[in-house]
């Protein structure tokens, strides 16, 4: 395990933040609130007559009609006190609105209550399309099954234990800690938070260089998580030779398409040594090197475990590597053109603007990590582009990492 | 946006900014034609060159914005006062980050005929032409639909023959 990202002694005054959408906010303060309940969508169920036909049916019925991708995480079979209830599919608004209308508010009497009113209810009051009605367009051996009945599920995933013991009053779930938005978002491990203060060193040490040449001190660096490579180390360059529009982010979206045989901006090109283009591998991690000493007064220990985490990581990763680069370049490929920073992260001092947000949304960022947030700033302060409903990729967003110092490179007069 | 007030120079140069885009097509390009217009002439036209650069920002405003940079470098001009007094002709809604560098430049006026659904920066998606958004240069007036069904058809016309044996309906830039 490497040192802390904040050099030797000195405790961590910083943790990355994720920034939500403001339903996610909404939601968490209301699960810290102690107050949770799904949201909820209806489905037709019906009780099993014949519990040795559990299998069977799981498998014609799984197969024919599967739950939509969203709602995998619901089960298909739930135990009551005294028998078995099968999932058999969700029920669209208007049956959901007929079944309402013919019965009014009700419940199998076996059932659990479902509707948020938690109202009993008896199943003969319901008109109820049978089980032939509710699997139209494919025959299925539907033996052992009794008369459907409407129910309310939960719509969304439970997002820790405690939403999955909730989420049993209406049906029960599946719940993966892995991956779920609050085990994913909220708690940055210790290695993954030194993890991240090592590339957003990088970026600050970039922001440093390019203010003491005179210009903006805001830098960024894309990285490829699945192999730790640095794709590109940039810092702001809205000077005269620069151009108006060369944000830290922008400079470094042209950099990575520089590395792929493309690019757009002249002025980039001809950028010399030091904090430019950046080259091959091995020039990079010379770089890193460099920086990382100069940063933290440490010798070669820092970065050599760090190399050797990467490396490590990177012999037990390669299936998935190449899984990762084979997905990626037939995307590349395949889809709308070539969007090439698809897979990476990038970490830039400051919020990005609106335009740069939007730019790292065109080339498909998979997750961007800010210091300090901007008045104008698009991801999280001024919009939520990463999250925005009418938009065709989202991707993650922390900031907050290593804010002081990023701050302090800004506005050199404010702490 | 504001309602449609079409005089003769705005017909004239969304006239040419649509022969680009019909230029664009025959030649297999995204059909989006853009002019930047200073005065009384054009110093900046672009195509999208997001493939041929590898660099998913660079879209026709952003092409036509360095050209007019390298005009105002060959005619000793300050910069930001020529965007200052420029209007942007342009036959798609410019996208939300065009859109927040048309801002950045402080560019007053942009004409465009049809609304981008999906990334549109002037009102579809988000509002950034008229949003108070701090430290990001300044609003600009949108006049939008000006022969929008023409600026669809084109681009329906691209999408359609660009790849007829594509397996699955594909999504696509309006770009
Ligand atoms: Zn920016
Ligand atoms: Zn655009």
């Amino acid at each position: 395990m490497a040192p802390s990202a904040d050099g030797p002694g000195i405790s961590p005054t910083w943790n990355p933040i994720p920034v939500l959408s403001l339903e996610e906010e909404q939601e968490l303060r209301e699960a810290e609130a102690g107050y949770i309940s799904p949201p909820l969508t209806a489905a037709f169920a019906a009780p099993v007559l014949d519990k040795r036909q559990i299998s069977r049916l799981s498998q014609s019925i799984c197969s024919e009609y599967p739950l939509p991708e969203t709602l995998r995480f619901l089960k298909r079979v739930r135990s009551c006190t005294s028998r078995h209830e099968f999932l058999l599919r969700l029920a669209t608004k208007e049956e959901e609105e007929d079944v309402l209308k013919s019965g009014g508010n009700q419940s199998d009497s076996a059932g659990v209550s479902a509707k948020p009113q938690k109202k009993v209810y008896t199943s003969d009051l319901w008109t109820i399309p049978p089980l032939t009605d509710i699997f139209p367009d494919k025959v299925l051996d539907l033996q052992g099954l009794g008369d459907p009945f409407l129910v309310y599920v939960p719509s969304r995933a439970p997002r820790n234990q405690k939403e999955q013991r909730l989420w049993l009053e209406y049906w029960p779930s599946t719940y993966h800690a892995k991956g779920s938005a609050e085990e994913s978002q909220r708690h940055v491990s210790e290695e993954e938070r030194t993890r991240i203060g090592r590339y957003m060193r990088i970026a600050l040490e970039a922001a440093r260089a390019s203010q003491q040449r005179g210009r903006k001190g805001v830098g960024a660096v894309v990285v490829d998580p699945r192999n730790g490579q640095i794709l590109a180390i940039s810092s702001d360059r809205t000077d005269e030779e620069g151009g108006p529009l060369l944000h830290a982010c922008m400079v470094a979206i042209d950099m990575v398409a520089q590395k792929q045989g493309g690019g757009a901006y002249a002025c980039l090109k001809e950028e010399d040594g030091e904090l430019g283009i950046a080259g091959e591998k091995n020039a990079d991690v010379r770089k890193i090197q460099f920086i990382q000493k100069a940063e933290s007064g440490e010798k070669l220990q820092d970065m050599e475990s760090g190399k050797d985490t990467e490396q490590s990581d990177s012999q037990r990763n390669v299936a998935d590597q190449e899984e990762g680069t084979k997905r990626k370049r037939s995307e590349e490929t395949t889809e709308e053109g070539p969007y090439l920073c698809t897979g990476y992260e990038i970490y830039v001092t400051r919020e990005p603007c609106i335009m740069c947000a939007m730019a790292l949304l065109h080339s498909r960022i998979f997750c961007v990590y800010y210091g300090s947030s901007t008045p104008g700033g698009a991801l999280g302060t001024c919009y939520r582009l990463h999250c925005c409903p009418g938009l065709n990729h989202r991707f993650q967003v922390y900031r907050g990492v290593m804010e002081d110092e990023c701050r302090k490179l800004i506005c050199p007069g404010k702490s | 946006m504001e309602p449609l007030q079409i005089t003769e120079e705005i017909q004239n140069w969304m006239h040419k900014a649509f022969q680009m885009a019909q230029d664009a097509l025959n030649n297999g390009e995204v059909p989006v034609g853009c002019l930047m217009v200073y005065g009384n002439q054009v110093v900046g036209k672009g195509r999208n060159e997001v493939n041929e650069t590898k660099n998913a920002t660079q879209h026709a405003e952003m092409v036509a914005i360095d050209q007019v940079l390298d005009w105002c470098e060959m005619n000793s001009k300050k910069s930001t006062d020529v965007f200052e007094n420029i209007v942007l002709y342009v036959t798609v809604e410019p996208c939300i980050m065009c859109a927040g560098a048309l801002r950045l430049l402080k560019i007053p006026l942009v004409v465009y005929g049809c609304r981008n659904e999906r990334f549109g920066g002037c009102g579809s998606v988000l509002n950034v032409s008229g949003d108070d958004i701090p430290d990001t240069g300044t609003k600009f007036k949108c006049i939008g639909g000006y022969q929008a069904e023409k600026a669809i058809e084109l681009l329906k016309t691209f999408y359609k023959q660009e790849n007829p044996n594509a397996p699955k309906s594909k999504v696509r830039k309006k770009e």
